[in-house]
């Protein structure tokens, strides 16, 4: 606990994390103004132009209303899918179809909260690395070691600190954006009638994206680790973003649920999908039709996939610090 | 190995791995004694083995081969339990650039559980109270080597190990670390300094251990290795030195002319110089032998092994030539 407190010390000291976390802050902003901005009321002018264009046409469709049900109908008898459904019972204009989209807070609102998760993500995991690569950059973990020979503590605690050094700018960060996105809904009068299910929706969310913090700073420390420069750490995960989570996920699309990126979405919001085209030889002449088909990809999976590869990473910067000579 | 050791090491061996996968041998079965108390000089060319071995003591690279013991303690199994008595500065201080001196001790007296008080203590000691609060990196290299003894002195250690203290320091830096080894040994500490500057060594060191290509070549205390040195210089002043010399040189010692005087090399001892010239009549009337310094014992036992890779012993075995005076180095 010395060690860790001692740690914790030197963690809060560093500008550059103090640097870092405000750029954090910055993000949580611009999702807090977007959510704002998004959310806004149709204008009066906007819902005038919506207004005309509607009664064009339903002027239109009064017309001509029959024939285009007419042919609507005959061309969703002619799709080989028996199941086809054209809408053709819902050809008649309304209002609403002409208005600018107003978003939910049940749907967008709780979606735009998890859109942060990418930047808690890139920061917590930084400031961890940068924690860590800093002392090995500098020379300062030989001194370290001459006053704290044991290496697993020394390891674990500054893992630990880089764990909880976090967690307040993490803390703070969700709850300005959770906090704006809410005022941003309410200012805009669209929190009547949220459900009960919206609202634990979003407090799940914010609870899940608490634990994306600390659990990346841990990744960047172990990496920091086992690399021991910062800018090493950032072409290694840069090479992974650019192999992994691009190239090969496009080539292999089955490794879709195996990327970080998906994995971090589905574990903050809750679960995901994701498509994987399907080709294969389905219609009566014989011919090859391809098609995407959606899969899911669950929550505890995700979280399962990435605290395995903390866990990973952990273990194989204990296993390396624990035998390497430093110099 | 007895309690009266401050460091004993034992077949001490470490390799290092080259890119081209071959390995490269830093210390091959290095014996070392460093006796309780006074200041022990390590000495050594540049790539001995010097820093490697201080660093495989501190736990900070691992041993190949060999044992090592700290106050009669092995290490590094025992490091945890005997570090507390061992203040080191390895090579250059490392210390966190861009905190203040002050906080870098804080940092390193909460990792021992040292009163923070003690920090503005030690930086008083070492004259940098002042400077305390500016940041690290923009410290003189002397201010950084002061902080690195001020960080030592935070556990209060029985054992100080220096590795090349006073490398890019200005004459006044030198004397400066030079009297604060002196001090620390002085209130009854041991003092390891590692060094290829051997004037700074002699001036200081109470015994010296001479290592070349990671073994070592001879150890005891200073005076002891320099009267053991078969070099013999004496200054000769006699009234015909060209007939002086003609009798000399025919007894097969150097000679050389030194102005009015001769320089003898190689002579048994300064009577037998005397014992001679009054032989032939040439009577001498200055008789001065001229000291030998551990620069010269130095050079004698390491000539051809500058910094290489190979570890064959040299001309002295693998366990080195040791003295052994009463009450020195064993």
């Amino acid at each position: 606990m010395n060690l860790l407190r001692v740690e914790l010390a030197r963690f809060y000291a560093r500008v550059l994390l103090w640097c870092v976390a405000v750029g954090l802050f910055v993000v949580s902003g611009l999702v807090v103004f977007d959510a704002w901005h998004s959310s806004r009321p149709p204008s009066a002018a906007a819902v005038a132009e919506a207004q005309t264009f509607y009664e064009q046409q339903l002027k239109d469709f009064e017309e001509n209303g029959e024939q285009m049900v007419a042919d609507c109908k005959d061309q969703q008898s002619q799709d080989p899918d028996p199941k086809a459904d054209y809408g053709c019972d819902q050809m008649k204009p309304k209002l609403e179809y002409y208005l600018p989209y107003t978003p939910s807070f049940a749907g967008e609102g709780v979606r735009s909260l998890g859109t942060i998760s990418m930047a808690i993500l890139l920061v917590a995991g930084l400031m961890g690395t940068s924690f860590v690569a800093a002392e090995f950059a500098s020379g300062a973990i030989s001194n370290w070691l001459t006053f704290a020979p044991r290496r697993v503590p020394v390891l674990a605690s500054k893992l630990g600190a880089a764990f909880l050094g976090v967690l307040p700018a993490v803390i703070l960060a969700v709850g300005v954006t959770a906090g704006g996105i809410v005022l941003a809904y309410s200012s805009h009068g669209l929190l009547d009638g949220v459900t009960d299910a919206a609202w634990a929706s979003f407090r799940d969310t914010s609870l899940r994206l608490l634990a994306v913090g600390p659990i990346a700073a841990v990744a960047g420390a172990a990496l920091a680790f086992l690399l021991r420069h910062t800018a090493a750490v950032l072409g290694v995960v840069i090479g992974w973003a650019v192999v992994w989570e691009g190239l090969l996920r496009s080539l292999i699309p089955t490794l879709q649920p195996y990327t970080v990126v998906l994995d971090v979405t589905a574990w903050v919001q809750g679960g995901t999908t994701y498509s994987i085209e399907d080709c294969g030889v389905r219609a009566p002449d014989g011919s090859m039709t391809c098609e995407y088909v959606e899969h899911t990809l669950h929550m505890t999976q995700a979280g399962l996939q990435l605290g395995g590869l903390v866990v990973v990473l952990v273990v194989v910067a204990l296993l390396v610090f624990r035998r390497r000579d430093v110099a | 190995m007895t309690a009266d050791l401050a460091i004993s090491t034992r077949g001490l061996r470490k390799t290092y791995r080259r890119f081209n996968l071959t390995r490269s041998v830093a210390v091959e079965g290095l014996d070392l004694d460093v006796p309780v108390g006074g200041v022990h000089g390590f000495l050594g060319p540049n790539g001995s083995g010097k820093t490697t071995t201080i660093r495989m003591l501190l736990g900070l690279i691992r041993a190949d081969e060999g044992t090592m013991r700290l106050f009669d303690q092995e290490v590094p199994r025992a490091l945890p339990q005997v570090v507390g008595r061992v203040g080191a500065i390895v090579e250059q201080p490392k210390f966190f650039p861009n905190f203040s001196g002050r906080r870098n001790l804080m940092l390193l007296a909460g990792a021992i559980h040292a009163d923070p008080t003690l920090v503005d203590v030690v930086l008083s000691d070492v004259g940098l109270a002042d400077r305390a609060k500016d940041r690290f990196r923009s410290y003189s290299l002397g201010m950084k080597q002061r902080l690195a003894i001020a960080a030592t002195l935070l556990k209060d250690p029985d054992l100080l190990i220096f590795d090349e203290p006073t490398n890019g320091l200005d004459p006044a830096g030198i004397r400066e670390i030079r009297g604060t080894m002196r001090g620390l040994a002085d209130r009854g500490k041991t003092v390891l300094v590692s060094s290829h500057i051997l004037g700074e060594v002699e001036q200081v060191a109470d015994t010296v251990s001479i290592i070349a290509r990671g073994r070592l070549l001879a150890s005891g205390r200073v005076q002891d290795l320099i009267g053991a040195s078969a070099v013999t210089t004496v200054r000769v002043g006699v009234h015909d030195p060209d007939a002086a010399a003609q009798v000399i040189a025919a007894r097969g010692w150097g000679v050389r002319r030194d102005e009015r005087m001769l320089v003898v090399d190689g002579a048994p001892a300064p009577a037998a110089i005397t014992e001679l010239l009054a032989g032939h009549r040439l009577f001498v009337d200055e008789l001065v032998p001229v000291r030998a310094d551990l620069e010269s014992v130095f050079l004698e036992l390491t000539a051809g092994q500058g910094p290489g890779t190979r570890a064959d012993g040299g001309e002295h075995g693998p366990h080195g030539r040791r003295a052994q005076p009463e009450g020195g180095a064993r």
